[in-house]
């Protein structure tokens, strides 16, 4: 039953728990960089990841774009309008030309004008990206923050904390919010808090999507952060002496990263449709200025004459949602925990 | 002991003959060979024991008699026959028909392994009417109570309205065995059935296996990573490594005169119980005095204990209570995890508790850290009341009290890199320079086996027993007196196991550390400790000098789990296995798992 000690001494370093040795050359890659290889195969979140890049640019070069390409977004193309139908003319040098159902596009409009008062398509859409990304950015950025915290804190604390915020969660999610943004528009002055007009009504849209929508990724942060709380290494922390701040922000945080920022991805698709619905019941910014709920609202009366006037900012919502949708869900499989162990 | 004849009880017909079988599959970084190149054959009433370690193919092998390959991206080439049906060519059809009429299979997890909504009953009557649908309901009823009888399930005809939560592991694995047995198979296989289980747990499924094979004449094909394990239950093995054979042959014969170097290696890291503390000692420190500069050979006899001199750590009946809600009427009921324990630890020493799940050693461990505050009783550490201690207080003295948890997976943070998990007790215990924690990192990584350089590392780019070792690096790095080990190497293979507990026998020395090691493995515990602490239920059953609890166990529940400890020589398993069944039958009313 003796075993020969002259094998074990090679056969140990042959070994696959052997300490590695000499192999410096590999580098080491973290959880987000492996989940960025696995990101940057998957053509359908990249392509998805690219438009929203591209649409981020837009919003940022607005006024560049339409310089080059367009019309200030509320200057007024009478000329081009038929005054009997309120519709594009086919021909704006001939008034009994008819109606263009193009909306007249032209290399001059590349996306046709308004009916009624004829402005340029493009410049709203482009400047409409500006309010729809902006609000959906902020109040995103503002519920994310708030779900964090509170999500991080009921599943670490628990006790009452977890009651009181649990609880919170249900009310806000009961809360019946389209009733009250509208009410809410009908009552909001026109200066508050040294805001006034459009940053005003910004800032109320941000408040109201993001204050309302927050349990959604409280629940979500709450029970990974239950479970995180139960793994061992949340144990070896404390049993070194770290305090709940080193826990929640050093052990925990970092775990909590990746589902943020994939929910946070899904979550702007739904706050662009959430502001344009708010901007379609008039709850959102003043006209003149062009948001792509608005927008449809308006379209709707001449959907008969000026059909491109309905589907062009509805095409630019849906774009604009698909590719929010593929990046995150693509981000979530790259930091598929499965896979990550 | 009737155990020579055993090989011959078939009649040499082959029920499995598994030829030049090789699994393949395709990944994104190239293929991976599973299993290359496997003959093996097993006779009626024949017992095969496979052993390897993780990633040595015995799974992928188990899972391919039965069919279950089918619809994977694993690629066969080769020939398997299971009871005269090609199992690489055979239709889906004639596969089902075969699973549980030829082959039936008990798989690792019995927690997970049965339906959570069905009774026990239904689901053994549900595969016996699907392969015998002329039978009647009553009819398969009836067989599944046979069954539940046969597999030492008490008071069958009750227990089979019963749902799996009802049942304890040990338990659901009897279940388990039933249902594989219920159309009376040629060949039960067996993949780690008793990996999750504890020790007298795994003795009585283990028995239940040989007994049953023996009685119904079945051919058995166990499968496990321990050798000590499938000693005592098979005839013939088969060691794999890496997708290979290895070695084969009568389990004597592999065991006494191993041929491959592999598999003397895997004999070697088993942890025998028969060799004491003082001569693995000797053995050690010859090993590593033969390897490593003579400078390291200076290193001081551990301290001996004078009784005079104060303990280090002194432990008087401790209690932690857990409430446990929805008792009748609502009303939270008192449980007691750890019920009056006490005793004294000296510095330099180790003491070793073992105690089986729900024995309350974890939790013990746990008070002693202060990760949870007593209940009752008192903890002194270096003559300081610690028990009720705030937080606050008790942060400047956890330099000295540190841990090493069971699992090296989920122990460190995978949002870190190693470094900084090995550099985070410094830091939290207030040390601000970067470079000094960076160079006491790297010479610990050093000291524990790794490469410095891979500072930088996730946790997830190495194995578990490196994981292991960059644990107990973080354990050591604030130089503490006192190391509390959980079941450092319970999660762990039987060689990995073996290079992790020499890792912590050196550190011991040169760091002249006091180790408390809990496991549940009673050869390891023995290996590592100075005294030993018997658990159950939360108290003290037996404790004492490591080689008299083990050579001369005083506790029936101490002989009991002494009894049920695997042993490699495969006599020796048997007369243990002897010694088992005259001890339940001695003593009916102690716990039938």
């Amino acid at each position: 039953m003796t075993a020969p000690l002259d094998a074990p001494e090679s056969a140990q370093h042959a070994e696959p728990e052997a300490i590695a040795q000499g192999r410096r050359d590999i580098a080491s890659r973290s959880l987000t960089q492996i989940a960025w290889r696995r990101l940057r195969q998957d053509r359908v979140a990249l392509g998805g990841g690219i438009v929203v890049l591209l649409l981020i640019l837009v919003a940022i070069f607005a006024p560049l774009l339409t310089h080059w390409f367009g019309h200030p977004p509320n200057q007024f193309h009478q000329d081009l309008i038929d005054p009997a139908t309120q519709g594009v003319l086919k021909n704006p040098n001939d008034p009994w030309s008819g109606i263009d159902p193009t909306g007249g596009m032209s290399k001059e409009h590349l996306l046709g004008v308004e009916p009624v008062n004829g402005r340029d398509l493009f410049s709203r859409i482009v400047y409409g990206a500006r309010i729809s990304l902006l609000v959906a950015f902020l109040s995103t950025l503002l519920c994310v923050t708030i779900g964090t915290v509170l999500g991080i804190l009921a599943g670490y604390l628990g006790g009452w904390v977890d009651t009181v915020i649990s609880r919170a969660m249900d009310i806000f999610l009961a809360f019946p919010l389209l009733l009250f943004a509208i009410a809410l528009a009908g009552v909001i002055p026109d200066e508050a808090f040294g805001l006034s007009d459009n940053a005003l009504r910004i800032a109320v849209l941000v408040f109201i999507i993001g204050f309302f929508s927050w349990p959604y990724i409280g629940r979500i942060v709450r029970g990974q952060t239950l479970s995180l709380r139960e793994r061992e290494f949340v144990e070896a922390a404390r049993s070194m002496g770290a305090g709940t701040g080193h826990i929640i922000f050093r052990e925990i945080l970092p775990n909590l990263v990746a589902p943020i920022l994939v929910y946070a991805t899904l979550l702007i698709p739904t706050n662009i449709l959430f502001e344009a619905a708010l901007s379609f019941l008039g709850v959102g910014v003043n006209p003149p200025t062009p948001t792509w709920g608005h927008m449809l609202s308006e379209s709707l009366d001449y959907y008969a004459v000026a059909p491109h006037f309905v589907i062009i900012p509805g095409l630019a919502i849906f774009i604009t949602v698909l590719a929010f949708n593929l990046f995150g869900d693509g981000l979530r499989d790259a930091f598929d925990p499965r896979s990550t162990d | 002991m009737s155990t020579p004849e055993t090989g011959s009880q078939g009649n040499g017909l082959p029920v499995v003959s598994v030829r030049d079988l090789s699994i393949t599959f395709s990944t994104d970084d190239g293929d991976v060979h599973a299993v290359q190149n496997l003959s093996f054959e097993v006779a009626e009433g024949e017992a095969l024991g496979i052993v390897g370690e993780s990633g040595s193919g015995k799974s992928v092998t188990s899972l391919a008699l039965m069919g279950l390959h089918r619809g994977t991206r694993a690629q066969l080439s080769g020939e398997i026959r299971v009871a005269g049906i090609d199992v690489v060519t055979a239709s889906d059809q004639e596969i089902r028909a075969m699973r549980g009429n030829d082959i039936a299979m008990v798989f690792q997890d019995p927690m997970s392994s049965l339906h959570p909504q069905y009774t026990i009953g239904n689901q053994i009557i549900e595969a016996y009417l699907t392969h015998r649908p002329t039978a009647s309901r009553a009819e398969a009823r009836r067989r599944a109570i046979d069954v539940l009888d046969r597999v030492g399930i008490p008071e069958p005809a009750k227990r089979i309205n019963s749902y799996p939560h009802e049942f304890s592991g040990g338990m659901r694995q009897r279940v388990l065995i039933a249902m594989g047995l219920v159309c009376e198979p040629k060949v039960l296989l067996a993949d780690e059935p008793t990996t999750a289980l504890d020790v007298t747990v795994q003795a009585q499924i283990l028995d239940l296996l040989d007994e049953l094979r023996r009685d119904l004449r079945m051919a058995l094909i166990l499968v496990s990573h321990d050798l000590a394990v499938v000693a005592g239950s098979v005839d013939n093995v088969l060691v794999m490594r890496k997708g290979v054979a290895v070695e084969r042959g009568d389990v004597r014969q592999v065991l006494n005169s191993p041929s491959h170097p592999y598999t003397q290696q895997l004999l070697a890291a088993v942890p025998r119980i028969e060799i004491s503390r003082a001569q693995r000692r000797a053995q050690l420190r010859a090993e590593r005095e033969g390897k490593t500069t003579p400078a390291a050979a200076e290193t001081p006899a551990p301290s001996q204990r004078s009784t005079d001199e104060e303990p280090l750590l002194s432990v008087r009946n401790v209690r932690q209570r857990f409430r446990i809600r929805g008792g009748l009427f609502g009303g939270a009921t008192d449980f007691y995890a750890v019920d009056g324990v006490s005793f004294d630890l000296y510095r330099g020493e180790t003491l070793g508790i073992v105690g089986e799940s729900g024995s309350g050693k974890s939790t013990l461990s746990r008070m002693i850290m202060r990760l949870l505050e007593p209940t009752e009783g008192t903890i002194l550490f270096q003559g300081r009341d610690i028990t009720h201690l705030p937080e606050r207080k008790m942060r400047p003295l956890r330099r000295d009290i540190q841990m090493v948890f069971q699992n090296p997976y989920s122990s460190l943070n995978p949002r870190m890199t190693i470094g900084d998990s090995i550099g985070a007790p410094l830091r939290i215990q207030g040390e601000r320079d970067d470079k000094l924690i960076r160079t006491r990192v790297q010479e610990l990584l050093e000291r524990v086996g790794l490469e410095p350089s891979h500072y930088n590392r996730f946790p997830h780019a190495f194995s578990g027993g490196q994981r292991q070792r960059i644990a107990i690096a973080r354990a050591l790095i604030l130089r503490p007196q006192l190391v509390i080990c959980d079941e450092p190497v319970s999660a762990l293979d039987v060689s990995t196991q073996d290079q992790v507990l020499r890792l912590l026998a050196e550190l011991q020395e040169d760091f002249n550390l006091t180790l408390i090691f809990v496991a549940h493995d009673l050869a390891v515990v023995r290996q590592i400790s100075d005294r030993v602490l018997v658990m159950r239920k939360g108290k003290v059953v037996e404790t004492g000098d490591s080689d008299e609890v083990y050579e001369n166990p005083q506790h029936p529940y101490t002989k009991q789990l002494l009894a049920a400890a695997p042993v490699l020589d495969p006599d020796a398993a048997r007369a243990h296995r002897a010694e088992r069944r005259r001890l339940r039958a001695a003593q009916p009313d102690t716990d039938v798992a």
